[in-house]
Parts: C-alpha cells; sequence; structure tokens
C-alpha cells in the first residue's frame, strides 16, 4: 500500500510545486509608479545638408504638479492666472539646474548609439491650461547627418517616478524639405512589447540603461528621417 | 476523481494567471491613465473650491478617493505584504481586511501628521518633506516589510523542516520520536483529516502558520506600511497648506486613505481566496502539511523579493 502511495504522492508534490512556480513566476517584480505627468513635445532644428542640429523640447508637468510646484514654492498665480516675470525665472533657474545623468526624459539615439547633447539653453517657463509649461533647446553636441540613416528619440523616464509621455506630432525646424517624421507610441495592450518589458522589470536597474535601445523598448519614441 | 479535479483546478489557475500578465501590463497602464485623470480633477476641485463653487469639498474627496485606489495599483502600499500574508498565513479574512484599513488610514493620518505638523512646527520646506518622504520613509518601509517577509518565510521554512522531519520519521520510526517527544500532541488538523497512512507522520501545526494572531502582529504589520506617507497625499497637503485650505485637504487626504484601503482590502480578498483554493485541494489530496508552510514559505521570500527590488530602485 505504501509502496504505491508514495510514487503518487511525489508526482502530486512536483505538480503542486510546479503550480506554485506557475503562480509566482510571472508576478510582476517591482517598478515604480508614477507621480507625475509629463506631456513632451518635441521639435528637430535641421540645417543646411540635412544635419540634426538641436532639438526643441516642451515639457507639460500635469495640473495637480503644477498646484504642487507653485505652493512648494511659495508662488501665488497673478490675477490673469500666469505667473508673474519674477515667478518665472525663479522657475526657470529651478528647471534648468539639471541633476547628474537626468537626461530630460529624451534620449536622442542615431544608429542605434546614444547622442550627447548640450545642456538646455533659452529655458523658458510659463503657464498654459494651468500646466507649467518648460521649453528649452539642447543642441546636438556633434550635429547628426540624417542621409546615413533616422534619427530616434526615446521619452521616458528611468524610475518611472514621472511618466513622460509624447503628446504631439513633432515638428521640423529649418531646412524640413526631404525630411520626414514619425511616432512609435508605447502599447501595454502590445504582447510583444509586453513581455520584454516583463523580463526588463526582472533586471536591476543598473544593467537597463546601459542599454538605452532597450529601455527605449517601453518608451513613447518618436523618428526623424530625411531622402 | 478529486485528483483529476484538483490538476485541472489549479491548471486553470496557472493558466489563468500566465494568459493575464500581458493584460496585466494593460491594466496597470490603464489604472496609470485614470490616476492623472483624477489627479486632474483634484487640481481643478481644489480651484473650485478657492472660487468658493459649490459641491467642490464633494468633487474633491471623490476626486481623492478614486485617486487614492487607482494610485495603489502601482507597486508599493502593502499590497504584496498584504497580499503575500493572506496567501501564506492562517489569517482571517475579516482581520486581514481591518489591518489593510487601519494601514491605509494611518499612512494618511501620519501625511497630516508629517506635513502640517512639519510646516507649523519646525517650519520645513515642501522640498524636505518629499526628501524625508522618498530618501528615508520609503527605504524604512521598503526593510520593515522585507523583514516581515523574511519573518514568514522563517515561519515556513521551520514548518516544512518539522514536516520533513516528521516524513523521516514516519519512514524510521524509531529516530524520529527521540527529538519531538511533543508531537503526539500536535495533531490539529482534526478528524484524521490526515489519511496519510502512516502512523508516524507529524506535521508541523496549523497553528505555527498562522500570522496577526496579535496586537503586535498586526501593529507591526500596519507600521511598516504608514510609516511610508503616499507622495500624492503629501503633494496634495502642501497645495492644501499654500492655499489655505487645509480642512479640506485633510479630509481629501483621509478620502485617498479610504481609496487605498479598498483596492488593498480587494486583495485581502482575492489572497485569502487563493489560499482557500489550496488548502482545499491540499487537504483533500493529504498534503497540506506541506502545502500551507510551502506557500508560506513562497509567499515570504516573494514578499521579501519584491521590497529588496522596491528598495534598490529607492536607492539608486
Amino acid at each position: 500500500m505504501n509502496e504505491s502511495r508514495h510514487p503518487r504522492r511525489r508526482a502530486r508534490r512536483q505538480l503542486f510545486a510546479s503550480a506554485l512556480l506557475g503562480v509566482l513566476v510571472p508576478m510582476p517584480p517591482a517598478e515604480a509608479h508614477p507621480h507625475i505627468f509629463v506631456d513632451t513635445e518635441i521639435g528637430f532644428v535641421v540645417g543646411a545638408g540635412q544635419v540634426l542640429e538641436a532639438l526643441q523640447i516642451t515639457w507639460r508637468f500635469d495640473a495637480f504638479h503644477t498646484l504642487y510646484t507653485l505652493a512648494a514654492e511659495g508662488i501665488a498665480r497673478d490675477a490673469d492666472g500666469g505667473l508673474a516675470d519674477a515667478d518665472s525665472a525663479f522657475l526657470a533657474e529651478q528647471y534648468a539646474d539639471w541633476s547628474p545623468g537626468f537626461d530630460g526624459f529624451a534620449k536622442l539615439l542615431s544608429g542605434g548609439d546614444s547622442v550627447a547633447l548640450d545642456t538646455p539653453a533659452g529655458l523658458e517657463v510659463d503657464l498654459a491650461d494651468d500646466m507649467l509649461r518648460v521649453r528649452f533647446t539642447r543642441q546636438v553636441i556633434e550635429p547628426i547627418a540624417l542621409a546615413a540613416g533616422e534619427a530616434e528619440i526615446s521619452v521616458y523616464e528611468g524610475t518611472y517616478y514621472y511618466a513622460a509621455t509624447v503628446a504631439a506630432m513633432p515638428e521640423i525646424h529649418g531646412e524640413a524639405a526631404g525630411c520626414g517624421v514619425r511616432m512609435e507610441l508605447f502599447d501595454p495592450n502590445n504582447v510583444e512589447l509586453a513581455a520584454v518589458q516583463t523580463s526588463l522589470m526582472a533586471l536591476s536597474r543598473e544593467e537597463t540603461p546601459e542599454n538605452p535601445s532597450i529601455g527605449a523598448l517601453f518608451a513613447d519614441r518618436v523618428f526623424l528621417a530625411c531622402d | 476523481m478529486r485528483l483529476i479535479a484538483g490538476i485541472v483546478l489549479i491548471a486553470a489557475v496557472v493558466l489563468a494567471v500566465s494568459a493575464g500578465q500581458g493584460s496585466y501590463d494593460a491594466f496597470v497602464a490603464w489604472a496609470y491613465a485614470q490616476q492623472r485623470v483624477f489627479q486632474n480633477e483634484m487640481a481643478s476641485a481644489i480651484g473650485a473650491l478657492q472660487h468658493g463653487k459649490p459641491g467642490a469639498w464633494m468633487a474633491l474627496l471623490g476626486a481623492a478617493g478614486a485617486y487614492g485606489f487607482v494610485h495603489a495599483v502601482g507597486p508599493g502600499h502593502g499590497k504584496y505584504l498584504i497580499g503575500g500574508v493572506g496567501l501564506g498565513s492562517r489569517v482571517p479574512v475579516s482581520r486581514l481586511l481591518v489591518v489593510s484599513l487601519a494601514s491605509s488610514l494611518a499612512q494618511a493620518l501620519w501625511a497630516i501628521l508629517l506635513v502640517y505638523g512639519g510646516f507649523y512646527l519646525l517650519q520645513v520646506s515642501a522640498r524636505q518633506l518629499t526628501t524625508l518622504s522618498e530618501a528615508y520613509l520609503a527605504p524604512a518601509s521598503y526593510l520593515a516589510v522585507a523583514g516581515i517577509g523574511l519573518l514568514l518565510a522563517y515561519r515556513g521554512a521551520r514548518g516544512l523542516h518539522r514536516w520533513i522531519r516528521a516524513s523521516r520519521a514516519a519512514d524510521h520510526p524509531s529516530s524520529g520520536h527521540r527529538d519531538q517527544p511533543d508531537d503526539a500532541h500536535h495533531h490539529h488538523y482534526g478528524g484524521g483529516a490526515v489519511t496519510c497512512g502512516c502512523g508516524g507522520h507529524h506535521g508541523p501545526r496549523v497553528d505555527d502558520v498562522a500570522a496577526i494572531t496579535s496586537l503586535r502582529d498586526a501593529v507591526v504589520l500596519v507600521a511598516s506600511i504608514a510609516v511610508r506617507p503616499c507622495t500624492g497625499a503629501i503633494f496634495l497637503l502642501v497645495i492644501a497648506w499654500q492655499l489655505d485650505i487645509k480642512g479640506p485637504g485633510a479630509a481629501a487626504v483621509i478620502a485617498m486613505g479610504l481609496g487605498t484601503a479598498l483596492l488593498i482590502g480587494t486583495v485581502a480578498i482575492s489572497s485569502v481566496a487563493a489560499r482557500g483554493l489550496v488548502h482545499a485541494y491540499g487537504s483533500r489530496s493529504g498534503i497540506l502539511p506541506m502545502a500551507a508552510p510551502s506557500l508560506q514559505l513562497v509567499s515570504g521570500l516573494a514578499i521579501t523579493w519584491f521590497s529588496i527590488a522596491l528598495l534598490r530602485l529607492a536607492l539608486a
């Protein structure tokens, strides 16, 4: 009797163990969750000879975070509901001060390689539709020849404390002839991407940023290509 | 027949969970989109409140409650802890619901105390408050939760160890009983439910697998979650203090806590139900003495794993 029971017990044990694993393995590992939503808009500045010279970037912080920022800095809106010049200038100074490693929610890639951008210039802050709007330009330190291949910008923030998304079709400024843009917005319903995202989340945070094109798989992406 | 039914049940659960992974991501994405909607609604309600518009109070409370619910879908807020405890321990669902509610409300009250108290008594800046929360209290909470996970895993491992020893003792009756003279008193499965056909088979007492049996356990659980105030609550309280709508701000944060409690409560109920399925199958097939501590061990390790992952993210 015992001999006939034992293999069955073992089989049950194995079944049970695999069931447990099956239940637990697909559970999502930890990721951060967003507290601040940032709508971004990208403008490509193209120079003569189809060279990408600079990016014009706009952030719009959600209305709740806008209220928080104004409250935290002790800034009251003026009679028109806008910002006083001094307050705009003060906020511009704050937003121009980037901590090391911060990429402004927008990573520029060319041929899959990360491209260096200069510090933000001409930074302006105002209120638009109750949202803090920050606009600035970043020069591409070594301008990219677009004839060689398309330029790509991945919009995301690694820790997901900020949920940064592309809010509008990118624009081309300057020598736009022969150049076109397209967007690929992250779709969580895309099973393939979702699977990649799930496996990415299993990596430690230190592992992902080394290959930005992998991290960018779950970001919104915009592309600029010229004939 | 029962075995087949059990296999079908477990296979169905595994399939549902695996197939649900893609839709889980979609669900989280949906929840974040909703969070943004309710964040905007809170902002509008605050504007309406400042202009003394009727209904602004209710709009703020409603938006904050909904925000608390959808925001808690993301990691943190004690979901893994409550879910893991519910899955791994013989805790009644009512008690786990009380702990869910208490932890969410304590988290809200702690946020109010921290922000209003910090502004009033210590004249701290909003930035110092968020830094305190993100850089110190969040990691402290993750550490505490990881500690509880380890404790849970330890209890499970101890139970499993006992079961293994008892199984060996069943195979070699002469050696096992010397170590455990009290084992005869440890059959708590009642009514001979363990029909293993091996007279000397002793497993862990089911009581060993119980958690939150004391007020102390409950307080530790609540404190480990509540020590880290929700960032959304801090944002709202800073706004409320600055715009001098302190009363509505505090009330809205309590509503936010109730919304969070509703989601955590759902997790609590689901986890207890899942444990019920496993235990029902386990006692039918006679593997409960192994299954219960295994479940506790694995859920304890899972809690620890998630907490350490969040800790690394917080410290990175």
